[in-house]
């Protein structure tokens, strides 16, 4: 009975290379991918060693150098407090970053336990689950953030538990989408023919074989959580003056377009520029997950 | 046509419930914030309102009552329409505010419909029937813009390039069309996305469909079909979007007439925000969320109209 | 009969006979809500398994055969408990289990496992072979590391897949046979007593079937396992097993000896499956009974006998009166008014 090596049709001996690097084969190729990649690098490394790479300290105004357009010592002009534009900036790329990853881990925490042991269990729990989402759905998030900000206070703290409060309506449904599909095969049926509990089955096949979209999900999210900060300080709601944000500085100083027109226009071609990189880089994300992990087409 | 109305009153429950829900949420927040409206002592410390309009309030509002008849005055009241005054404008009650302002919301959003309507669902035919051309990737182009360009950031690099600049347009106002022109094109890049897309994949969809190939073997010409068969086809599943249509453009308003200076509900809301004028913003939010919720429910119902497999099933 | 196998020279029949009782159903029934329910309307159910009693004893091959949409593959699953049962009982070596909770039953289920239809969705792709062969192992936490690969790789040795490098590739890489194999192996990792065969070899082609069948039975002489063996093909059940139940729309219609069953149907619809079985050699054709139609939608099962829509035999009485088993013959029983 060792018909094995007559049988198999794959390159034989040589170990099958890991998913990872087989991601990384895929990704590599795209060129946009790569580009928006090298860009964000970039950026969040200028984010990182902001204390190093800003000109002068983003909180100091010089009183002397208020609603100074462009010039030769504040390459991007001050503000109306003398605080250097381009030094803001930077740190704004500090909190658009961190607010970006930090309310998809956020969301990720809370929606995806959720979804899975809905899916799993069923039952009253799933019942419950769905009636929750489908209320909170028919209300626009951006009105419930405003409600929920309004009520916790502005600050970079409420301002990702009110993304992970809005957010996780949409990974549990997904997760819970993913499991349910799960379930029907024959596979996970076999799993818990052996014995296998809901932990067990989320931790061996959910996460294997629903990874794909819930990443995807989790990178499109960022360049939205970067939008919805930006639109909840341009409110006034998000993070507060003195801290450096960019949709905060297109908020404060969009009455004075036509005086001071680099104090808006500036931090908003950065944002539009990195919102478009995100983009960008999670969707060639997709396209190297969904064409480089092992499925049914062998 | 049991059916029909059955699925009519269930969505209609299910749409009060949604707002009974929201409402209750919307109360608990305005009532844990400090200094909110239901916060008797903060009322007592307000040096703009005079005494009578305080006991007023105090009154209309139950401040020395339970927190579960708060609720059930705020919903009597509500129900109503009867948000009581706005602390910004004191002189003036929210319905006031409402009914002055309203009209140009509504001609903001019209015009953005109108406009993303045309722009939309043109790109989506165009790039569904020349798949791959030139037409199709400015397609793709047009929505990746849409896509990643927030609404008010449009907005200011408009009104900087076009007003500030070169001085073509106002910056602000609402008084003739020279007016709605950046407005209007700020507000439909989420419309006009959505639209784009759901237009670009029905048609492809319905282009593909069985009976397409039957008319064609018929004989019929490609135009007759595209239009006669294809397009009415692919247009039904469009209508589903209205919902979200509405959502979009009601949370578009606010940035787009503050950066304009419109006078609508949007530019109030906004600065009610800013002034934690809480009545105004506890009305807004429930009044908003009642128009979308309707808007989602007659889509739904113009849909069950047009496809009557959906009532049939009785599934939703 | 040539389609006699194990159920002709059935060498351990006596002893057979005297061995305990392992799996055991008692009038089991499972039943959906049927999909087309009106708003507020009629709720109609589909029975799947209607009032189902059979019993498997310890190393022996109970085969159920029948067409698709009888129940079969839903009987299987319900007895697993992947489905819960709507009615009736299921007693695993004298234990009742139909109600049984989460934590008790895992340790009921180590005796009992399961080989499905579709052998590569049976197989989770994102797991290599070693992992899935490994899976009730890790799950019941039986050894230690190093102790669970070498029991891996004796299972799969055990089925004919003992190259080396076996465990590290991925079930796509296999021919439907092997990941076959691989399904049987990861089946008896934890030793059961019985396993449900879910129509193991229809996916297969046909010179693969037979290893595949012959495999089982090798393992059943070697480990003394009882199957429960389901198939649409009476040959291969005839071929695997001791015992054969014949199925139609959720009942049980025949249930006894293979060699009788085969032999000697007494079910007209037995008898219909047997003679559409073709005989390649012309001078033994003979003509047989030939049913008409359709199966019927289980939703909407006829009253009275089931079958009684293509029978070649049905009466008047056959529409008011549901015939139940009656036994006619040793171990032999029948559901007909004319058996």
């Amino acid at each position: 009975m060792a018909a094995t090596a007559r049988t198999l049709n794959r390159t034989p001996s040589k170990k099958r290379p890991k998913w990872l690097s087989l991601f990384w084969l895929r990704f590599r190729r795209n060129r946009v991918g790569v580009a928006a990649l090298s860009f964000i690098f970039v950026e969040a490394a200028i984010a990182i060693f902001a204390p190093w790479v800003a000109p002068f300290d983003p909180y100091r105004g010089d009183f002397t150098a208020t609603w100074q357009t462009p010039n030769a010592l504040h390459w991007l002009g001050t503000d109306d407090l003398g605080r250097d534009v381009l030094s803001r900036l930077i740190y704004g790329a500090r909190v658009s970053i961190s607010v970006g990853v930090l309310s998809q881990l956020a969301i990720a925490v809370v929606g995806l336990p959720l979804g899975a042991l809905a899916g799993l269990r069923g039952g009253w729990l799933d019942y419950a689950l769905m009636r929750v989402i489908d209320v909170l759905s028919s209300l626009p998030s951006l009105l419930f953030y405003i409600l929920l900000m309004v009520a916790l206070g502005a600050g970079f703290g409420n301002l990702i538990i009110a993304m992970a409060a809005t957010g996780w309506i949409g990974m549990a449904r997904l997760v819970r989408g993913q499991v349910l599909s799960l379930k029907e095969t024959d596979y996970v049926r076999a799993s818990r023919a052996m014995g296998g509990g809901a932990r067990h089955i989320i931790l061996t096949h959910l996460l294997r074989n629903a990874l794909t979209p819930i990443i995807v999900s989790l990178a499109l999210g960022i360049p939205g959580a970067m939008f919805a900060e930006a639109g909840l300080s341009f409110l006034g709601l998000g993070i507060p003056s003195p801290q450096a944000s960019w949709g905060q500085m297109i908020g404060m100083y969009q009455a004075y377009i036509r005086t001071a027109w680099h104090l808006t226009v500036f931090p908003s071609t950065v944002l539009a520029v990195t919102m478009l990189a995100w983009f960008l880089l999670g969707d060639a994300i997709r396209d190297a997950l969904e064409t480089s992990t092992p499925s049914y087409s062998d | 046509m049991k059916n029909i109305a059955r699925y009519i009153l269930s969505r209609v429950a299910g749409l009060l419930g949604v707002l009974l829900v929201v409402s209750l949420i919307t109360f608990a927040l305005m009532h844990a914030v400090p200094g909110g409206p239901f916060d008797a002592r903060a009322l007592e410390r307000q040096q703009m309102i005079p005494e009578n309009i305080k006991r007023q309030l105090n009154v209309k509002y139950g401040l020395d009552k339970p927190v579960w008849r708060q609720y059930l005055l705020f919903l009597r009241n509500a129900v109503r329409l009867d948000f009581g005054h706005s602390l910004a404008f004191p002189s003036r009650t929210v319905m006031q505010i409402f009914k002055e302002q309203w009209p140009y919301s509504v001609q903001l959003g019209l015009l953005t419909l109108l406009f993303s309507t045309i722009v939309g669902i043109g790109l989506g035919i165009a790039s569904a029937v020349r798949p791959n051309s030139w037409v199709d990737h400015a397609g793709t182009g047009v929505s990746i813009f849409c896509l990643v360009m927030p609404s008010f950031v449009f907005a200011i690099l408009l009104q900087f390039v076009l007003s500030v600049q070169l001085g073509l347009l106002p910056t602000g106002g609402w008084d003739g069309p020279r007016h709605w022109i950046m407005p209007v094109l700020a507000n439909s890049l989420a419309p006009v996305l959505v639209l784009q897309r759901y237009m670009r994949s029905s048609m492809r969809d319905a282009m593909r469909a069985g009976y397409v190939r039957t008319a064609r073997a018929k004989g019929l010409s490609r135009r007759r079909i595209m239009f006669v068969h294809v397009f009415k086809n692919a247009l039904t599943p469009v209508l589903t979007v209205g919902g979200p249509l509405a959502a979009g453009l009601v949370t578009g308003s606010f940035f787009v007439e503050s950066i304009f200076r419109i006078p609508g509900i949007g530019f109030y809301f906004v600065s009610a925000i800013g002034q934690r004028d809480y009545p105004m913003i506890m009305a807004t939010t429930v009044v908003w969320t009642a128009v979308i919720s309707a808007a989602y429910l007659v889509t739904d119902l113009l849909y069950a109209l047009a496809d009557p497999r959906v009532t049939l099933s009785g599934e939703k | 009969m040539r389609l006699l196998g194990r159920a002709g020279r059935d060498a351990g029949g006596d002893a057979l006979n005297m061995a305990e009782t392992l799996l055991q159903t008692v009038e089991l029934t499972k039943s959906f809500p049927a999909r087309r329910a009106s708003f507020g309307g009629k709720k109609l159910k589909n029975v799947a398994v209607d009032r189902v009693s059979l019993f498997v004893r310890e190393g022996e091959t109970l085969g159920l055969v029948g067409e698709s949409g009888c129940g079969k593959s839903t009987l299987a699953l319900t007895l697993m408990r992947l489905y819960e049962p709507t009615g009736g009982r299921i007693l695993f070596a004298g234990r009742d289990i139909t109600g049984l909770g989460e934590g008790a039953l895992k340790t009921v289920r180590r005796q009992m496992q399961m080989i499905f239809q579709d052998p590569f969705a049976s197989l989770d792709p994102r797991l290599t072979v070693g992992q899935a062969v490994c899976e009730p192992l890790d799950i019941h936490g039986i050894g230690t590391r190093a102790e669970r690969r070498a029991a891996v790789g004796q299972l799969l040795g055990r089925v004919g897949l003992d190259a080396s490098d076996v465990p590290e590739r991925y079930p796509g890489e296999f021919s439907g046979g092997q990941q076959q194999r691989i399904g049987i192996a990861r089946a008896l990792a934890l030793r059961p007593r019985l396993l449900i065969c879910d129509e193991p070899v229809s996916a297969l082609d046909v010179s693969v079937q037979a290893q595949i069948l012959n495999l089982l039975r090798d393992l059943q002489d070697e480990f003394g396992l009882a199957y429960l063996f389901i198939s649409h093909n009476i040959a291969v059940t005839a071929f695997m097993s001791h015992r054969i139940g014949v199925m139609y729309l959720g009942q049980l219609v025949e249930v006894g000896p293979g060699r009788e069953v085969v032999g000697a149907p007494r079910h007209p619809y037995t008898q219909a499956l047997i003679a559409a079985v073709p005989e390649p050699d012309p001078s033994r054709r003979e003509a047989g009974v030939v049913a008409e139609g359709d199966v019927p939608e289980s939703a909407g099962r006829p009253s009275g006998c089931p079958f009684r829509t293509r029978c070649p035999l049905a009466e008047a009485r056959c529409a008011e009166e549901e015939p139940s088993l009656r036994r006619v013959g040793e171990g032999h029983e029948v559901a007909c008014h004319f058996a």
